[in-house]
């Protein structure tokens, strides 16, 4: 058990694998059409949630390479952060 | 699918161990939602005396009027209707109140009437969770549904934990879909014969194979619903519109804030309603007001998924004149691909989209995915039949596996005596589940014999389903006569249903006794005995 708690692959697939999938999920909030009941910018994503998070994870578990795990974690993480981040601070 | 050894193995760990960690609790979810499909046929169930007639197919415009002529007319800002299973309708009349943690509330007077006596049958003040959370006559079903949903814990803790819980079930549902690459084949494969190692893990394939598509469905919308509830709304309010929730909503549901407080003309209910059951060819089951007697005044009216449909409508009225303005769609101000998603989340979760019969499927569907549990624990306990340190997960399983049923139906038990014992129902209900869960729990970890004390939950299981419906007629049930010529089929159909479940688990519990006197206990086809026995064994 101690030698899983302290495994990088462990804390990429659970804790920081779904606050990836949020990020994703807020940050479509501000990308994705609104469609034209102004709604799916909101709903679609919310809806996506359990399909985000089991792509992610999946992703992680079964990829043999943790830095391309990190990289496609990044790429998915920085751009959503950003845009989170700018419609509060600017 | 093909998969190389190391995914596969990866796989089969990840497809194990997760239910491992939370099977139990998956289990808890899974055997609740079974009973939670049939939410509506529980409540008619454990009320008894039900109408056949919508209060909304009887005039209710003038008790209306009356009331809403004596409420604080703060409380008028919105009024919701809705109807009950004893045939009386509830009128709503709120405003929205901050809570003490920070999210919005309704909070007003809800006054419960009789369309048919025109008579006043309970009236209280206070906020939506204070007036809902004490009904009564709804207990039962209403406790069901919240131990499905929330596990009965504190929000938001309960729906994320039943999100979670969502979570690995869909890890299991396409971690079992990648690893049984032979899916069609196995799902029609029973080798008789073999070993029972085999023989087991060909029952918890083949009943995996079926489910997989109904667990995959249940998991998605589960951890939808759970997610969007528990953080996913208020998050999403908090990033769309700078944490303004009730902005967000009203977008969602197009209804702008109506700012008018010019004093308008009331439409006459009875006509808009008539108009709306009309138009879907059902009675209404809910109705909202916004502004009643001011100008700008809107109605909208909810109607049931009836015909082809598979979700319901809703129509939108004036307020002021009652004239139609149009269906609205589920969500937004126009048909969307969202508002569509989101409209048959509830139907595929619930399967209430075509009366009994697609319950009835969803509910089988769901005990098979308990037996996939329950068989899945089985098959790993057994294989580790030899190592030393999983006595507590024999002893859990077969804590939570009966504990669970057992509790609910103490929890009616308890619905049904409450009234004669001085008890409210809604605070007996609960407290008999939480006592009966701990009592077996700790019965599963003190028995020093197990394969006698899964004999001794079968024949305790029995008991409480022969208790539930004797405790209902003695406390003056409806008896099925007089509840088939109500139209309340639920009263025979879940009495006879209760019956023959204690029948069949009499049945069993004497099988398994037959054989563990035969075969010395290694030859049970029980699944649950079998665990049980390879833990007595070390």
């Amino acid at each position: 058990m101690t030698s899983t708690l302290l495994s990088a692959r462990f804390w990429i697939c659970g804790p920081v694998c779904f606050l990836l999938a949020v990020i994703v999920m807020l940050g479509m909030a501000l990308w994705f059409p609104v469609g034209a009941a102004d709604i799916n910018n909101i709903v679609i994503p919310l809806v996506l949630f359990p399909a985000l998070w089991a792509g992610i994870f999946f992703f992680a578990y079964l990829e043999p390479r943790l830095m391309r795990v990190c990289f496609v974690y990044a790429l998915l993480g920085f751009p959503n952060t950003a845009l989170i981040a700018a419609r509060f601070w600017f | 699918m093909a998969l190389d050894q190391r995914k596969t193995k990866a796989l089969v760990a990840l497809h194990g161990w997760s239910a491992v960690f939370l099977g139990l609790l998956l289990y808890a979810v899974v055997i609740t939602g079974a009973a939670a499909v049939f939410e509506e046929e529980i409540r008619h169930w454990s009320i008894g005396t039900v109408a056949n007639q919508s209060p909304f197919s009887l005039p209710i415009d003038k008790m209306l009027r009356a009331e809403a002529a004596g409420v604080n007319p703060e409380h008028l800002e919105e009024v919701t209707l809705s109807t009950s299973a004893s045939g009386y309708l509830g009128a709503f009349f709120h405003t929205h109140v901050k809570a003490a943690d920070g999210q919005i509330e309704e909070y007003g007077e809800r006054v419960v009437l009789d369309p048919a006596t025109a008579q006043v049958v309970e009236r209280r003040t206070g906020t939506v969770t204070e007036l809902f959370q004490q009904d009564n006559p709804g207990a039962l079903a209403q406790f069901i549904v919240s131990i499905h949903t929330e596990l009965h814990l504190p929000r938001p803790w309960g729906l994320m934990l039943t999100g979670i819980l969502g979570l690995v079930l869909l890890v299991s549902a396409i971690s079992g879909f990648l690893i049984h690459g032979h899916l069609f084949k196995e799902a029609f494969t029973l080798r008789r014969g073999q070993n029972t190692l085999v023989n087991k893990r060909d029952l918890h394939s083949l009943a995996g194979s079926w489910g997989l598509p109904f667990a995959f469905v249940l998991a998605f919308t589960g951890s939808f619903f759970s997610f969007a509830g528990a953080f996913g709304i208020p998050a999403m309010a908090i990033v769309a519109f700078g944490g303004d929730q009730e902005a967000m909503i009203r977008t969602l549901i197009d209804q702008p804030a109506v700012e008018s407080a010019t004093p308008g003309p009331a439409a006459n209910l009875d006509t808009v309603i008539a108009d709306a059951t009309r138009r879907s060819g059902a009675a209404p089951v809910f109705a909202s007001i916004s502004a009643w007697g001011e100008q700008g005044s809107r109605i909208t009216v909810f109607t049931p998924a009836s015909g082809h449909r598979l979700t319901g409508q809703q129509f939108e009225y004036s307020g002021n004149t009652g004239t139609f303005q149009r269906e609205k769609p589920a969500l937004g101000k126009a048909p969307s691909a969202g508002a569509t998603a989101v409209s048959l989340m509830g139907p595929l979760h619930f399967g209430n989209f075509a009366g009994l019969l697609s319950k009835l499927v969803w509910g089988a569907l769901a005990f098979a995915l308990c037996y996939v549990v329950i068989t899945g624990f089985n098959l790993w306990l057994q294989r580790r039949a030899g190592e030393a340190g999983w006595d507590w997960l024999h002893r859990s399983l077969l804590g939570v596996g009966y504990g669970i049923p057992i509790a609910m139906l103490a929890s009616s038990l308890a619905y049904f005596t409450a009234p004669v014992l001085g008890l409210q129902s809604h605070v007996a209900v609960p407290w008999s589940f939480v006592i009966v869960g701990i009592a077996v729990l700790a019965w599963s970890f003190t028995s020093p014999e197990l394969v006698r004390l899964n004999q001794q939950l079968f024949y305790l299981c029995a008991l409480f389903c022969l208790l539930s419906p004797a405790a209902r007629l003695a406390t003056g049930g409806i008896g099925w006569l007089g509840a088939i010529q109500q139209g309340n089929l639920a009263v025979p159909m879940l009495d006879t249903s209760l019956l023959m479940m204690a029948t069949f688990l009499v049945f069993r519990a004497a099988r398994q006794s037959r054989h563990a006197d035969r075969s010395g206990g290694q030859d049970g086809q029980e699944l649950v005995m079998a665990a049980a026995r390879a833990g007595q064994q070390r």
